[in-house]
C-alpha cells in the first residue's frame, strides 16, 4: 500500500498539474548563450511567468532611438493602499522586487526616473507585476512597447550610455 | 420495456441545442455607454486585465487593446468603433440575463456576472474595483437600468 502511495505521488510530482503554465515556461525558450541565470538573464521577458517569488520585475530601455537597456534607473511603484517599493536596474535594464519586501495590493502606479530624466506610467498596473506581459516590441494593438526612459537618447544623461 | 426506457433515455440525452436558435439582444441603450466607456477603460481596461484579448470581457480604448491593427495603445484617441467593440462585449457576456435586467429597469443588477466581480461579491483577479453606491457603481448600473446618472460617470474616471 505505501509503495503504491509512493508510486503515485512520484508520478504526480513527475507529472506537471499546470500544463499551461508548462506552456508559458516553454515559450520563453531556452537561456541566451553566454549569459548565466540571474539578475541579468532574460531581459523583456515577462519574469513572474517562472520568478512566483517577485511581486513586480521588468526591464527599462534607454529612448526609442537608442532602445539599450539602461542600469541606474530607480523605478517606483505604488499600490492601491499607497505603499510604495523601490528598484533600481541593474547593467541588463533588469529590475524586481520579491515578494517578501512587497506584497502590494493592486492597481499599482509606476513612474521611473534616472537623475532629473523621468516617466510616468499613464494607465494602472491591474493585476500583472510582469512588465513585458504588456510591454513587449514592436508596439501593436496589443502592445505599448517596451518601456523606455526618455522620449529620445538626447535627454539622457551621456546620451544613456 | 427496459432497453426501451434506456434508448428513449439516451435519444434525450443527445439531443443538441437548436443551431439556428437566436437570442436577439435587448441591451441598454448603446448611446449613453458612450459616458460610461471612459471610466471603463480606466479602471477595467489596461493590457493586463480587460484590455487583454484573451479574456471574454475586453475593453477597447486609448490607453489599452486597440481596434484597429494599425493602432497602438497610447496612439489615436478612443474611436466610437472601440467604444462600439466594448458595448457589444459586455451585453454579449450573458445576453439573456442582460436582456432581463435591462428589461427589469435595472432591478437586482447583481444577476450579472460583470457586476458581482466589479464589486467584488464574485471572486475577480481585479478585486473590488467598484464599491456598491460609489460612483463608476452608479454609472453602470443606471446604464443598466436606462437612466443614466451622468454625474456618476464624470466623477467616475477620476475616482471610479
Amino acid at each position: 500500500m505505501v509503495k503504491l502511495f509512493v508510486a503515485w505521488l512520484a508520478f504526480a510530482v513527475a507529472c506537471s498539474l499546470d500544463p499551461v503554465h508548462d506552456e508559458a515556461v516553454a515559450d520563453l525558450g531556452p537561456e541566451e548563450a553566454g549569459v548565466p541565470e540571474g539578475p541579468l538573464h532574460r531581459p523583456d521577458q515577462p519574469c513572474l511567468v517562472c520568478h512566483a517569488d517577485m511581486s513586480v520585475a521588468g526591464t527599462i530601455h534607454a529612448a526609442p532611438d537608442g532602445p539599450a537597456p539602461i542600469a541606474n534607473v530607480v523605478v517606483t511603484l505604488t499600490d492601491a493602499r499607497g505603499s510604495q517599493a523601490t528598484a533600481t536596474t541593474n547593467a541588463a535594464g533588469n529590475f524586481f522586487v520579491e515578494k517578501s519586501a512587497w506584497a502590494p495590493t493592486y492597481p499599482l502606479h509606476a513612474t521611473i526616473a534616472l537623475g532629473s530624466v523621468n516617466a510616468i506610467m499613464n494607465t494602472e498596473i491591474g493585476r500583472d507585476g510582469s512588465c513585458a506581459s504588456c510591454h513587449v516590441a514592436p508596439a501593436s494593438r496589443i502592445s505599448a512597447g517596451l518601456v523606455f526612459l526618455a522620449p529620445t537618447v538626447a535627454l539622457l544623461p551621456d546620451g544613456g550610455t | 420495456m427496459k432497453s426501451s426506457i434506456v434508448l428513449v433515455a439516451s435519444i434525450v440525452a443527445c439531443s443538441v441545442p437548436d443551431p439556428n436558435a437566436r437570442t436577439v439582444i435587448a441591451g441598454p441603450d448603446r448611446s449613453q455607454f458612450d459616458l460610461v466607456q471612459p471610466f471603463m477603460e480606466n479602471s477595467c481596461g489596461s493590457l493586463d486585465c480587460h484590455g487583454s484579448r484573451y479574456r471574454n470581457l475586453k475593453i477597447y480604448g486609448y490607453e489599452g487593446l486597440r481596434l484597429d491593427p494599425g493602432d497602438i495603445p497610447g496612439g489615436n484617441p478612443t474611436s466610437t468603433a472601440e467604444i462600439d467593440a466594448t458595448y457589444d462585449s459586455i451585453v454579449n457576456l450573458e445576453p439573456e440575463i442582460m436582456n432581463e435586467v435591462v428589461a427589469d429597469h435595472g432591478a437586482d443588477p447583481e444577476r450579472l456576472t460583470i457586476v458581482r466581480k466589479a464589486r467584488g461579491t464574485e471572486s475577480h483577479a481585479g478585486g473590488a474595483v467598484l464599491a456598491i453606491g460609489g460612483n463608476g457603481d452608479r454609472c453602470f448600473t443606471s446604464w443598466l437600468a436606462s437612466s443614466l446618472d451622468d454625474a456618476a460617470c464624470h466623477l467616475a474616471q477620476s475616482s471610479p
